[in-house]
Formats: C-alpha cells, structure tokens, sequence
C-alpha cells in the first residue's frame, strides 16, 4: 500500500512532533495578550449630580480623564452621554459645563471617566466598579 | 478477581499505557485546558462588549473587542483540530497497546483459567472493554480534571464579583458531592454484575450460532427463545436498576443546582435593578452559573460514569493478571529418544468440580500404540493434554524417557509431542503455509515428501495452485479428511517421537477414516501413540488399550482381548457378547 505524502507529514508534525502544537499555542498567548494590551477600557466611577442647566455638580473631587460623562436616573432604562467643555474640582465637588443637556434637570447618577485600563486588565480583575 | 479497582486503582493500571504516549497526552490534555480557559474567558467578553455598548455607546471599543473575540473563536477551531487529531491517535495506539497485551496473555493464558472462561465474554474484552479503558482515561479522567478546574475558576469569579453570590453555589456543591459519593458505589455494583452476565450472554449466543443446525435439527428453537428472552430480561432488570440509580442521582444534583440557580439569578436580577452590578455582570453571572451547573452535572455525569467504566477497567486487569503458562517453572531441556510415558499417581481437579484424575498410574513403553477410552468427560483428553504442559497434576508426575515433565521447559516439551486433533487449525493462507506449521525451516522436498506420505500429494497435483493454493475463509474449502492428511504432513514435518491423536477421525466417514489410518501406518512406526477414541476401529489400530473411569484406570489389555472379556469395553463399544 502507497504511504501517501500528506498522511506521513501529517503524522510526523501534527501528531508525534509537539514543536506544531506549542508553536500555535504559544503564538495565540501572545496574540491574545497583545491584542488584549492594545484595547483600552474606560474606568468609570459612580456617583450623584445635580443638573442645573449646561452646568452638572458631580459629588466628589473628580479628575476628569475623559471630556464625557454620563447621566441617568436608572441605568438600565435611558444614559445620557454629554460632552464636557471644561470642568474644574474643588470644595468637596466637581463642576462640568457640558455642550448640551439633553434638557435634563435636578438630581441624577452620573458615571465618571477617571482612567483607563487594558482589556487584559479588565478580564482578570473584579468587572466594572459599579 | 485478583483486586478490587477504585477509580484510583484503574487509573493506576492504566497509567503503564499513558506512560508510553505522555507527550501526546500532554497535547491533548493542553488543548482541552486551553479550550477550557477559553470557555471562560469568552463570558467575561460578552459582558464587558455589553456593558460599553449598551451604557456608554462606545462602538468603537465594542468593534475591537468583537474581534479579539473574533480571533478567539478562530484560534478555539484551529484547538478543537489539534486536539481531536491527537484524540484519534490516541484511540487508535492505547486501544491497539491494550489489544495486543490482551492478545498476548489469552495465547499464554493457563489451560486450566481457559477452560473456565467464556469465549463470548473475552471477545467482548478484547473489542469493547480495551476501548473503554480508553474512554476512561479520555472521558473520566481528562475531561474530569478539566471541569474542575473550570467550575473552581468560575466559582472564583462569581465569588470575587460579588461574594454573596458565592455562596449560594458552596450551598449547593457539597450536596452535589454527597449524591455522587452514594450513588456512585450503587451503580458499580449494578455494573459488575452486568459485565458478568453480559459476557456469559455473548458466550451463549456464540454457541447458539455456531449450532443453529442443531437447534433446528432437535426443534429447540421456543427453547433457545425463551432463553434468550430470559436473558435479556435480566440484562434488562440490571440495565433499569443502574440506570434508575444513575436518574435519581442525576436529578438530586440537578434539582440542588436548580434551587441554587434560581436563588442566584433573583439575586442577581435585585442588584441589576438596584444598578449594585451591572447588565454585562449579569450576563457574566448567568452565563457562568450556567456553565457551573452544567459543569456539576457534568462532573456527576463522570463520576457515576466512571463506576460503570471502572468495571469495564476490572475485567481486562482481571485477565491480565490471570495466570498464565509463564508459572510453569520447568526450564530444563526435555530430550526425547525413545518415547516411554509414566503416569504416576496423578491427581487433577479443575477449578471448579471435584477430581477429574484420581491418582491415576499408568506406563505407556517406548514405540507403542496405546489407546485410551471411556465416557465422555473421564478426563481422557485431561490427561493427553496434562502430556503437553497444558495442565499441571496437582498431585503425582509425568515422565518421558526418565525426566520429569515438570522440570523441563513447555517449548521443549511440546516441540517433542506432536498433537492431531479432531478440528485441525487451518490458518488463510496456502496449503504450504499450513503445512509449515509443523516445522517452518522445512525445505520444498521435505514438504513435499510429507505430502506424499500423507497422501496429499495426488490431490495436490490436480490443484492449479498446487501447494501455493490459498485455503481457509479466504480460499478453498478442505473436506474432513483432507484436513487430517494436513495434520498428518505437520507431523511428519515435525517428527516427534511422541504422538497424540485426539479423536482424530471421529468427524470423518469410515471409508475415509479407513484411508486416514493407511496414512498413519508410517507415521506411527517407531514412535509412542496414545489415542483417545470413540471408535472401535481405532482402538483396533492399538497394541494396548486403557478404560478410563471415575479418574482411574479400570481395565487394561489388548483390544481384542478386551472386547472379548471385559463388560465395560463391550458396552463402551456396543459390541455384542459372543455366544459361547
């Protein structure tokens, strides 16, 4: 019986020779590492606000890492996304003048841009801060 | 049964096959890590997709990480190739490794274990049972490991994203355990006892095809029905048994995980509401439950599955720790010159029944045809067979030419008896090739010659192939006496000076066992005979004759002497009493 070509060279490097397998292997580590590297993901903090206008009142002393922040009463129905103009903290708050409201008015949540972080870091840490 | 197996145990047994393909086995069990890593991981990225898309609209950040999951998915296909390529490499090697080493003890296999085991139940071992031993390690094992190890890394998750919902799951696991634990030893109860009786009933219904002629012949066949159907209603009360224990386990833990799942998911579903986690962590903690509960039930499924194969595992440790011709502790050359046998005092019991010989002595002198008779089942077949090292007397010696069989080595001791049975073993292959059997150096004229003296030489001949003619499943059928004039060329090739003919031509017509006879004149000549027949014209061919009975020798003389005087010869016989 012929010994077909492929047939040998596919028992000779996929199945008795591990350099193959741990070369793929390796090589989707690395891939997964470095593509999970390169994505980064927004760390954002909760917290309260008042909306009065174009102007928001954040709880807190907040550094701003994103120029968006995002507003809403129940998360799970209807956020927000305003762009932020300027900001400035102090005395215990956080004041943003945003473009646009949105017509919204009084007391909200508000989810706060503060850094960033990799996929990767994401994956293997605790989930968002809620 | 040489020791009872545990799931420790077996693996343990079968860890001298994993050794032999630990790389591949590495690989394998790699691939299924990293699929397993993969598993978990692909949850988490469907929550965070979820989580930037839906609240913060970023499709941007929800496209990328789409294709890291993309390429994920991609390199889990590319995994799944390597990893069932080493699987049915894996199947093909351990599963052959396993049937070879079977394959090697059932031809070294003692006599004595052999005639107490069932046909059909070692060819159940040696096809089926080698593969689960496979499907053990594959299934039970390595999958096994690897659901555990995912389950304690989703529970870890689930437990750091919020630890109350963590423990609801250590809640529900160890009851999960307990049901396992007890009905685990239930079911390998049920599955031992139906390896048994699955084995006797493949042997039976082995010897209900090969007699199906017969069963019509008798008009047995309501018989045969009813046993077959009483069979497998037994199979069947066994099968219900192990299979309702193995459904009430399997529903305790799924009940247990349901409890636990919904208590989780309305858990989860406050603190969504409450905005405490998130809709991508509600979607990681449903999608992680899930794979928990279903890894439980996975686990559960493994480990009752594992008794049932641990069975499986028993049996073929069992054969391979059987005994086997390798005991024999006689490593002494046996040199035959003239061929004188000596029974004496010999003593043999199978395992099972009370004493087939009871110190039985006989002396057979060189060169003679000695006949040996009696009922069916006195052990006149034992005590030939006791001749060529296939049983060992439990009490008393054999001697050939002064030595003592005991002390002599099976290779030497069988080169120097030769055997013609009544079934002769025909292998697929050419008549010439059967013949070499007898002595595979022999040259083409020493072939021949037995051929001639056998009287195969004429029918030979006429054949177009000649000696190269192809017989047995493959080829050309041989008749009765055609296969005898075959054994008679073996032994002619292999020139023993002891010979032992085992109702030889009991199958064959008197005109052709006459012929068979004129062909055993000149092998005969010169060497020891002992012939075990039922026919009176074969027992004539004797200078002496021996009765056998209740594992003695009652009578003893000459042939014609004895069907003159001796009752039980003239019964054994049906030879009518001379009027006087």
């Amino acid at each position: 019986m012929q010994k077909s070509r492929f047939a040998a060279w596919y028992v000779k490097y996929i199945i008795k020779s591990p350099l193959v397998f741990y070369t793929f292997l390796s090589a989707g580590v690395v891939l997964f590492i470095a593509l999970s590297l390169g994505v980064r993901l927004d760390i954002a903090e909760s917290t309260q606000a008042e909306v009065q206008g174009q102007q928001v009142v954040l709880d807190g002393e907040y550094e701003l890492a994103s120029d968006t922040i995002y507003l809403y009463r129940d998360r799970n129905e209807q956020v927000y996304k305003l762009k932020v103009a300027t900001w400035k903290k102090g005395g215990g708050s956080t004041v943003c003048i945003v473009e646009d409201n949105s017509g919204l008015l009084g007391r909200m949540n508000a989810d706060v841009v503060t850094g960033s972080q990799t996929l990767l870091e994401r994956i293997f840490m605790r989930g968002r801060q809620a | 049964m040489e020791k009872r197996l545990n799931y420790l145990t077996a693996i343990q047994f079968l860890s001298k096959y994993i050794k032999k393909y630990k790389k591949n086995f590495i690989m394998f069990y790699l691939g299924w890590l990293f699929d397993t890593a993969l598993a978990v991981v692909t949850p988490i990225l469907s929550g965070i997709m979820v989580d930037e898309i839906i609240y913060y609209q970023n499709l941007g950040t929800f496209l990328r990480i789409s294709l890291v999951f993309a390429i994920l998915l991609v390199f889990s296909c590319i995994l799944y190739f390597f990893i069932y390529a080493q699987h049915h490499y894996l199947m093909n090697r351990y599963t052959l490794d396993i049937r070879r080493d079977l394959f090697a003890h059932f031809q070294q296999c003692d006599a004595q274990y052999l005639s107490g085991a069932s046909t059909g139940d070692m060819v159940v071992m040696f096809q089926d049972y080698s593969q689960e031993c496979m499907h053990f390690v594959i299934r039970n094992v390595i999958h096994f490991i690897n659901d555990i190890l995912s389950m304690a890394a989703v529970s870890a998750y689930l437990f750091l994203m919020d630890w109350r919902i963590g423990m609801f799951i250590l809640a529900a696991a160890p009851v999960s355990v307990y049901v396992n634990i007890v009905f685990g030893k239930r079911i390998r109860g049920y599955a031992d006892r139906q390896r048994d009786h699955y084995g006797r009933y493949i042997s039976w219904v082995f010897e209900c095809l090969s007699g199906l002629r017969d069963i019509r012949m008798l008009g047995a066949e309501a018989k045969v029905n009813r046993e077959f159907k009483e069979s497998h209603r037994r199979m069947f009360a066994i099968d219900t048994s192990s299979g309702f224990s193995a459904l009430t386990a399997e529903n305790l833990v799924k009940f247990t995980n349901l409890l636990a799942q919904l208590a989780i998911f309305v858990f989860a579903g406050y603190l969504a509401k409450s905005g405490n986690i998130t809709m991508g962590s509600l979607l990681v903690t449903v999608a992680f439950f899930s794979q928990l509960t279903s890894g439980i039930r996975g686990c559960s499924n493994k480990f009752l599955d594992a008794q049932n194969r641990v069975s499986y595992v028993q049996r073929v440790y069992d054969l391979l720790h059987s005994p086997t011709e390798g005991q024999w502790k006689g490593t002494g050359e046996l040199h035959v010159t003239r061929g004188q046998v000596s029974f004496r005092q010999v003593r043999f019991a199978y395992d099972k029944g009370g004493n087939v010989l009871e110190g039985l002595s006989l002396e057979i002198p060189a060169g003679e045809r000695f006949a040996l008779v009696g009922r069916s089942g006195c052990g006149k077949t034992t005590l030939a067979y006791m001749l060529m090292g296939f049983y060992r007397p439990q009490e008393g010696e054999i001697w050939i030419d002064g030595q003592k069989l005991s002390e002599c080595s099976l290779r030497s001791i069988r080169r120097s008896i030769g055997l013609v049975a009544q079934d002769v073993l025909l292998f697929d292959g050419t008549i010439k090739e059967n013949i070499l059997l007898g002595n595979k150096k022999a040259s083409e004229e020493e072939v021949l010659s037995a051929c001639r003296q056998s009287g195969l030489l004429e029918w030979i001949g006429s054949l177009p192939g000649g000696l190269d003619t192809v017989v047995g499943t493959g080829g050309m059928g041989l008749s009765g006496g055609q296969k005898q004039r075959i054994a008679i060329a073996r032994i002619y090739l292999k020139n023993p000076r002891i010979i032992i003919f085992d109702e030889a031509t009991s199958a064959l017509d008197r005109e052709t066992e006459e012929s068979i006879h004129e062909a055993w004149g000149s092998v005969l000549a010169g060497r020891t005979s002992i012939m075990i027949a039922h026919r009176l014209s074969t027992v004539m061919l004797c200078g002496r004759a021996a009765v056998l009975e209740k594992g003695r020798i009652q009578e003893m003389g000459v042939p014609e002497e004895m069907g003159r005087e001796s009752e039980t010869f003239r019964t054994l016989f049906a030879i009518k009493k001379e009027a006087s």
